[in-house]
């Protein structure tokens, strides 16, 4: 349950925190696409370092990214451990049957482990120095150019903004119930992984009931505050772009042009 | 009397349709503007199905319910509720802005003002009800009373005509309670604000200006808080009431007539200094 909690927005004051939604969401989304671009050792290096740049700017302890990776690790190893097995290089170090160990298996391998991992430690770099509120809102400014594509783009903020409010109340309630579980003798987390599952069915069966509840009691306050999907409807928080944010953005242009310079010198 | 702000006429509701015996069968009474009317009743009488049909969440089997003179149907809905403000019972499940200042200014949002004025009037009605200093907070981490003041701001804001609270100050202390009341009562003293409150609280039903009784879906008893109480033996009356009963029953003799707490001490304090 706690990995649900590991990108979560801690509130500290640093440049990355003040930024406007909109820059880190671009910037990210920049960084992204780049990573998935980038095939050599030189530009991996750059990347590297401003990953670690980011996660010092952010006055966030590195371990609280490295916790945030935790849960997919195993997932990205062993993606990478596969790479490494099944490509064929100019230089094989080991061979058995289908499997082969090459010079280039190892580099594609390393490569696959390093995308995902700058890429999960970039976006947690937003999400933790960002109210999901705020990144709802900066992401529906984004998307509003979608609106012409009949993509009802304010019915997705406000689902989200919804989604991300409830989100601590929900965990709190779950924990309640686990506790209440416990006092009566459940155990949870031992066992063979069906025992384990079988003990969340009494947690997740009133949790499901009471959500059910609430977003009904949840649906009625709105539609009586007034609330109409279909209608126009002003925004009281206001996004404010900041001569900060265009100089961030420009830093990160440099950078990106610097990192596909190495990318393509070092090839 | 007054020119009437809610004017039901003839309301009858089934939950189930198939159903003969009807939740609430040919209700009609009328609220005037700037009265208080408090709806009590047992659990189970209709009380909620009531609030619940006058804010248009759920539609008549029969009858008329008349917002200001415009009866309530699925063209005057959304013009009407711009001036209808409702708090239900659950504070936690009623908070949709991530803080404060969000969730007052949630129906201002849908009412499409300008920022600016929202802005203003999220303000104002923070001052009102006390809670400026808590705009930037969660409302979920809250106490009792500072979420229902949260609620009335952001019904505040819309500069309502009329509020309907159901139950909405039953779960909180007795402190808070009467903190709230005497800014409803500050609320309502401009006389421009129409409140309909149910409850089961009779301290609070004591307040309003008309009470309704209601009996497993009709109105038994419509009257002031001084006529329905010495009457009514459904109801669990108001302190002071059962006090005055209690000091009957022991053979003392006390006025014929409902006495607010004030009234009562007042009353006792000469009674005692006579024997
Ligand atoms: N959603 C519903 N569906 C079916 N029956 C309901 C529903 N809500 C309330 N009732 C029934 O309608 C009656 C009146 O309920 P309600 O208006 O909630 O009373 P009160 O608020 O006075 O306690 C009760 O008998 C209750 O069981
Ligand atoms: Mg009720």
């Amino acid at each position: 349950m706690n990995y649900l909690l590991l990108g979560r927005y801690i509130p500290v004051t640093s440049i990355l925190h003040k930024l406007d939604p909109r820059t880190k969401l671009i910037s990210a989304v920049l960084f992204i696409i780049l990573i998935v671009n980038v095939n050599n050792g030189a530009a991996f290096l750059a990347l590297w370092g401003i990953a670690f740049l980011v996660m010092y700017i952010s006055r966030i302890p590195p371990r609280v990214y490295f916790r945030g990776i935790k849960p997919i690790l195993w997932f990205i190893i062993l993606t990478a451990i596969l790479q490494m097995l099944f490509t064929t290089g100019t230089k094989t170090f080991f061979q058995w049957r289908m499997i082969t160990i090459s010079d280039y298996g190892i580099e594609r391998g390393l490569f696959i482990f390093f995308r995902f991992t700058l890429i999960t430690l970039l976006s947690i770099a937003v999400t933790l120095t960002t109210k999901p509120i705020d990144l709802t809102d900066g992401l529906s400014f984004l998307l509003k150019p979608f609106q012409y594509l009949k993509v009802p783009v304010n019915e997705l903020s406000i689902t989200l903004a919804i989604a991300f409010r409830f989100i601590p109340n929900l965990l709190d309630e779950t924990q309640k119930v686990m506790d209440a579980q416990r006092i009566r003798g459940n155990e949870f987390g031992v066992g063979s992984p069906l025992q384990q599952m079988k003990a969340l069915v009494p947690v997740f069966l009133p949790i499901f009931a009471s959500t059910l509840q609430r977003s009904e009691e949840l649906a009625n306050v709105m539609d009586v505050r007034g609330f109409r999907a279909d209608q126009k409807r002003s925004s009281f928080r206001q996004l404010q772009w900041k001569k900060m944010d265009t100089l961030s953005l420009c830093i990160v242009i440099v950078f990106i042009i610097w990192i596909r310079w190495l990318n393509i010198h070092f090839n | 009397m007054g020119d009437a702000v809610i004017e039901v006429k003839d309301l009858s509701f089934r939950y189930n349709k198939s159903e003969e015996k009807a939740v609430l069968s040919s209700l009609s009474f009328t609220v005037n503007k700037g009265e208080w009317i408090a709806i009590v009743g047992p659990n189970g009488s209709g009380k909620s199905t009531l609030a619940n049909l006058l804010c248009g969440l759920l539609k008549p089997d029969q009858g008329t319910i008349y917002i200001k003179g415009k009866p309530l149907n699925d063209e005057t809905i959304w013009e009407i509720r711009e001036k209808m403000g409702v708090i239900f019972q659950n504070p936690d499940h009623q908070f949709i802005g991530t803080t404060v200042q969000d969730d007052v200014a949630f129906s201002l949002e849908n009412m499409n003002l300008p920022y600016e004025e929202m802005q203003r009037r999220v303000d104002r009605a923070l001052r009102q009800v006390g809670m400026a200093e808590y705009r930037e907070k969660d409302p979920s981490y809250l106490s009792g009373g500072q979420k229902r003041r949260v609620s009335i701001a952001g019904i505040l804001a819309m500069e309502p005509e009329i509020i309907i609270f159901d139950e909405a100050f039953t779960m909180l202390d007795p402190k808070s309670r009467r903190e709230l009341f005497s800014l409803l009562k500050e609320m309502q003293a401009s006389g421009q604000l129409t409140m309909v409150s149910i409850t089961h609280d009779m301290e609070e039903a004591a307040l309003a200006d008309r009470i309704i009784v209601l009996n497993k879906g009709k109105i038994s008893r419509i009257g002031t808080p001084g006529e329905v109480f010495p009457e009514t033996t459904e109801l669990l009356a108001p302190f002071s009431e059962r006090l005055r009963r209690l000091l009957i029953q022991k053979g003392r003799r006390l006025p014929d007539k409902y006495m607010t707490e004030t009234e009562l001490i007042e009353w006792l304090w000469k009674y005692n200094f006579t024997t």
